[in-house]
Order: structure tokens, then C-alpha cells, then sequence
């Protein structure tokens, strides 16, 4: 399932290339604590993303990854700070930057067609326009012969893809992934790992994507931000300067894989107990 | 050796091709007839000891024969249309009250925790009381007793609708309106394109139960006061000793409760978007 070699994909893919040269994001001086009196959970967060760049932000469990991504998606306001895209402070969700997360959560009452018309029809597009477009989309994820059926009867790989085509129906310039593909198993997290890669660079969508898993973020990155905890900022920011599509054996990307073991391992300080038992545990399953 | 194959499996098969003959749907209606057939059959015993037995013979009209004559003239002579009619009425009338009390308020504590904590003792009391019970509290209040009986099916349906409505709400899973915000559902799409579907088979569910709690308690309901349904028809028939026609009414009820709830849990299915496991 790798796009880039897929003729039909390709050229679908490429109908579309032109559109995008937004999708920039700057996140400034963003703090964040869910209430007065909780310890914060962000503090003083700034980072810049340009369009069409694809960045992974990594960092243990509980260091407020997530909380980041949705504060960027406009799901959450920042206690202070402020983020902007394409220069214009986000104070609400839009379809143009849109969010995935580790479910798949699609609508079980809706077909999958209906399933990925839904951001058109709330933008209220014309039921052609939007038949058209869902035909596109499903042919982009390779999901064509599932249109009509339930939900509940796709794998969850088929159903994480059907929730990509549901955040790429409305063209969005920025794609907030958290976590998406974490539930799955091997084959297809790397088959939808590459392909989703692909999708952005052709289409030029600016790309923000939680893991945590170092190898996806070597895979699928042109930069990937360290974030430590308690309270979760942003220590380190390593460039990815490899080529597409990439390959876990190239030398070059098992040196970049090295780089950001040895900035994730210094996030592990903070962490007393884990330090006694050698501290490699953690990082050594979750880069297996 | 084809010839041997297709010996052996005609000699296995002819009780399997007997069961084929019949149409599928009556195939399917095989076990519910059976179990009609069964009732009709202790029915029809219950009548034949009535009638043997001389302290009893005055109420032998209770039987199948005599019953299906009554009810035969119940139905030609249209008698019975206008106490069904405003039986039909009642019902309907406390169902829709009872709808549109019990939808709004089973989301309003759906959705907050604390309208559940503030609603949930006094809910359940009011709900284990009988809506016979507010009978003389339903007389008082209301000048007709047309719509002290609705009142009575609206104490009965709300609780229902109001409890699976509820249920529905809690069951949605927050990162569906996560995701709706995400792709641009004004609040409005958001009602009427996530939250509506996703608790309308429970609301389905809640208004079947309904239904059947309304049918139960509106007979009982129109024994006092009103001239016309159902339970006046039944009352009617016992003060005049027309048994015959007292249990055909009592079929007919069955009869139409059995079709409401059939039509209710077609609107469920309709509705149902939960797997089946
Ligand atoms: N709604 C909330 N209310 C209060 N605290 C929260 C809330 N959501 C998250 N937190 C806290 O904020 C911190 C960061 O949570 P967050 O979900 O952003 O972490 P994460 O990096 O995404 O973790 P994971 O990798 O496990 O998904 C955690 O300590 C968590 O307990
Ligand atoms: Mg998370």
C-alpha cells in the first residue's frame, strides 16, 4: 500500500498537489493547567512549523503531548499563550486543521460513504459535490468496495482509515494526528505510517504527529520535538534530514533512530524508579 | 460414486425437504403458532371445566366458542371502533406528553452529572409509585376525566422514555463530539446529526416499554368515570353478565397491545445502530 509506487493513487494524489503552500503553525509561549490549583501541565510550549513540514512530537506517557495537540487543534484554550496558523490565532476548531486520534471513533449509524462526507456535509457542500469527493477519498485510502458497509464489520486498520479520508474530505492544510496508529498491528501500522507520509508530502499538509514510538517518528518526519515531563515542555528538536520513502535498514536512519534514543533517555531523569533498573526499560520496548 | 453420494444424502434428507415445502415465512412462524396454539388449547380446557362444573356454568360464556361468536359481533356491528378509538387517543395523547417531558429531561441528566445526583433519588421514587396510585390526585387536578386518564399514561410513559433516554446520552462516547467539532458541526448539526442518532434506538427502547406500561395501566385507568374505551367496554359487559363479550374485549386488547409493541420494536430495529453480539 505504499502511495508513492500506487499509479492510481499517485495520480489522485497529484490532482490535488497544487493546493496547499499554508498550514503554517507557531505555538507561543503556551502554558497549560486544567484548573487553578493543579500543577501545570505546559509550560511556556513555543514551537514553529512550517507548511508542508512534517514534525513528530515524542515524549513518555503523561507529559502532555496530547494536551499540546489540542490546544492546537482549537479543541482547548491555552491558559496563556497562543497559537497561531497560517499567522491567525486559533480560538475554535476547523475543519481546516483537523485532529485524529488513537480510535478510529466513527459514526457505527452512518455508512462509511457517510462517514467521510460528513465534514462536507457540515460545510454544507452539494450532495454531488460531496458523492464525488468521498469516491476520491475512499479510492485514496483503498477502501472503494467498502463504501456502503457498516462500520462495525471493517477491521480496525479499515476503520483508521476511514477516519483519514474523513479528515482529508474537506482539504485541511494542517493534519494533528495523536497517537493513530497505535492500536494496530504491525503490518498495517507501517502500511498506513508510510501512506499517510505520503499524502501529506504530495499534498502539502502540514503534518503534527504524537507518538510513541521513535521509529514512527523517524519514519514519518522532517523534524521530531523531544518533550519532557513534570511540567511537559520541549527539550530537544532533532532534524530528520533523510530521503522519502524511508527505510529502517539505511544506515542514516538508524543513526537518527540513536539521536533520539539519547535524547528520549535523558527525559528519564525525572523518573526516580525507572533509573535503578539500568533505565533502558521504557525506551528499549517502546523503540522494539 | 456419484451415484452412491447421491443415494445416501436423499436417505438423509427427507425430513429436512418435508420442512422446505412450507413457505419460508411460514416457517418461521412455526413456534409462535405453536405457542398460540398452546394458549388456545388451555383456554379452551379452562372453558370446558367452567362449564362442567355447576357452581361455575354461569361464566361457561367465558369459552372459545362463545367468545369468537361475541366477537365476530363485536367487530360487524363496529361497536367496538369508538371505544378503541378513544382508547387509541388516550394512549397516544399520554405518549406523546409522556415524549416530550421525558426526551428532554432524560438528556438534561444524560449530559450532567449533577442534574443526575440532584434527580436521581426523587426520579426513582416517583417512578416505583403505581400510576393507579395518583388517581385521586389526577381527579382533583383535572376538570375531565379524559385528561386525568391521559395524566395517568403520562405518569406511566415518562419514566421509560425518560431513563433509556438518558442511558442513550451516557453511552455516547465524548470523542464523538470531538470529532464533530473537529470537522465544523455547528451545534445544531451537532443535535441533529450526532447526538438524535446516536440515543434514538434507546429512546426507541424507552417507548416501547412505555407503550406496554401505558396499554397495562389505561384499562384499569378507564374503569372510573369516563363512558367510552376499552376498559369502560369491559366493565360495561361485567355489570350487564356478558361474559361472552367481556372476553372478546379482553382478545381484542391483547390483540392491539400485541400490534403496538410488534410496531414499537420495529421502530427500535429502525433505529438500532448497536452491534449484535
Ligand atoms: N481533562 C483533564 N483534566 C485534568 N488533567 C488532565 C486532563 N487531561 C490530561 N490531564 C493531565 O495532563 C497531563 C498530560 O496529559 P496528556 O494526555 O496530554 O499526556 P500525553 O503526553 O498525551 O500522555 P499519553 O502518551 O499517555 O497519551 C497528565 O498528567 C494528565 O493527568
Ligand atoms: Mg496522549
Amino acid at each position: 500500500m505504499n502511495l508513492f509506487f500506487g499509479p492510481i493513487n499517485a495520480r489522485l494524489i497529484a490532482q490535488e498537489g497544487e493546493n496547499s503552500v499554508s498550514g503554517s503553525i507557531s505555538v507561543d509561549y503556551v502554558s497549560h493547567q486544567f484548573s487553578k490549583t493543579a500543577d501545570a501541565v505546559l509550560v511556556d510550549i513555543n514551537l514553529n512549523v512550517k507548511a508542508g513540514e512534517l514534525v513528530s512530537l515524542i515524549g513518555r506517557s503523561g507529559c502532555g503531548k496530547s494536551t499540546l495537540l489540542h490546544i492546537i487543534s482549537g479543541l482547548l484554550m491555552p491558559a496563556s499563550g497562543c497559537v497561531r496558523i497560517d499567522g491567525k490565532t486559533v480560538t475554535r476548531p476547523s475543519a481546516k486543521w483537523n485532529m485524529m486520534f488513537q480510535k478510529a471513533s466513527l459514526f457505527p449509524w452512518m455508512s462509511v460513504r457517510q462517514n467521510v462526507g460528513l465534514g462536507l456535509k457540515f460545510a454544507r457542500v452539494s450532495k454531488k459535490q460531496i458523492s464525488e469527493r468521498t469516491d476520491e477519498l475512499l479510492e485514496l485510502v483503498g477502501l472503494t468496495d467498502k463504501a456502503q458497509d457498516n462500520i462495525q464489520s471493517l477491521s480496525g486498520g479499515q476503520q483508521q482509515r476511514v477516519a483519514l479520508a474523513r479528515s482529508l474530505a474537506t482539504s485541511p492544510t494542517v493534519l494533528l494526528l495523536d497517537e493513530p496508529f497505535s492500536a494496530l498491528d504491525t503490518f498495517t501500522r507501517s502500511a498506513l505510517q508510510q501512506d499517510v507520509a505520503a499524502i501529506c508530502k504530495t499534498k502539502g499538509i502540514t503534518l503534527v504527529l504524537v507518538t510513541h514510538d521513535i521509529d514512527e517518528a523517524v519514519l514519518m518526519s522532517d523534524r521530531v520535538f523531544v518533550m519532557d515531563q513534570n511540567p511537559g515542555r520541549v527539550i530537544d528538536e532533532i532534524p530528520v534530514d533523510l530521503g522519502w520513502p524511508r527505510k529502517h535498514m539505511d544506515q542514516d536512519f538508524q543513526r537518527i533512530r540513536k539521536k533520539l534514543l539519547l535524547a528520549f533517555k535523558g527525559t528519564e531523569k525525572t523518573e526516580p524508579p525507572r533509573a535503578l533498573d539500568g533505565g533502558r526499560h521504557g525506551v528499549e520496548s517502546s523503540a522494539a | 460414486m456419484s451415484g452412491d453420494l447421491a443415494i445416501s444424502h436423499s436417505a438423509g434428507r427427507p425430513r429436512h425437504q418435508a420442512r422446505n415445502l412450507l413457505p419460508a415465512f411460514v416457517r418461521d412462524q412455526l413456534y409462535p403458532l405453536g405457542g398460540l396454539g398452546l394458549l388456545f388449547v388451555v383456554w379452551w380446557f379452562g372453558g370446558w371445566l367452567i362449564a362442567n362444573n355447576d357452581d361455575l356454568s354461569a361464566f361457561a360464556d367465558f369459552a372459545p366458542g362463545p367468545t369468537f361468536v361475541a366477537l365476530v359481533d363485536l367487530i360487524s356491528s363496529g361497536d367496538m371502533t369508538d371505544s378503541i378509538l378513544s382508547s387509541l387517543y388516550r394512549v397516544g395523547t399520554g405518549l406523546i406528553w409522556g415524549f416530550a417531558i421525558g426526551v428532554p429531561i432524560g438528556i438534561l441528566i444524560g449530559y450532567l452529572t449533577i442534574a443526575m445526583r440532584v434527580a436521581n433519588v426523587p426520579f426513582q421514587f416517583l417512578r416505583m409509585i403505581s400510576p393507579l396510585a395518583w388517581m385521586p390526585i389526577a381527579v382533583l387536578a383535572f376538570e375531565t376525566w379524559d385528561s386525568a386518564i391521559i395524566f395517568l399514561i403520562v405518569m406511566a410513559t415518562v419514566w421509560p422514555i425518560m431513563f433509556s433516554t438518558s442511558h442513550g446520552v451516557k453511552r455516547i462516547d465524548p470523542d464523538w463530539f470531538k470529532v464533530a467539532r473537529n470537522l465544523g458541526a455547528s451545534s445544531t448539526q451537532m443535535v441533529r446529526t450526532i447526538i438524535l442518532p446516536a440515543i434514538m434506538a434507546d429512546v426507541m427502547a424507552g417507548v416501547r416499554l412505555a407503550v406496554g406500561v401505558a396499554w397495562v395501566v389505561l384499562v384499569p385507568a378507564e374503569y372510573l368515570g369516563v363512558t367510552s374505551g376499552l376498559g369502560y367496554a369491559i366493565n360495561d359487559a361485567r355489570d350487564t353478565l356478558a361474559y361472552d363479550t367481556l372476553a372478546a374485549i379482553v382478545l381484542i386488547i391483547g390483540v392491539i397491545g400485541y400490534i403496538l409493541d410488534s410496531a414499537c420494536a420495529r421502530l427500535v430495529n429502525r433505529f438500532n445502530w448497536h452491534q449484535e453480539t
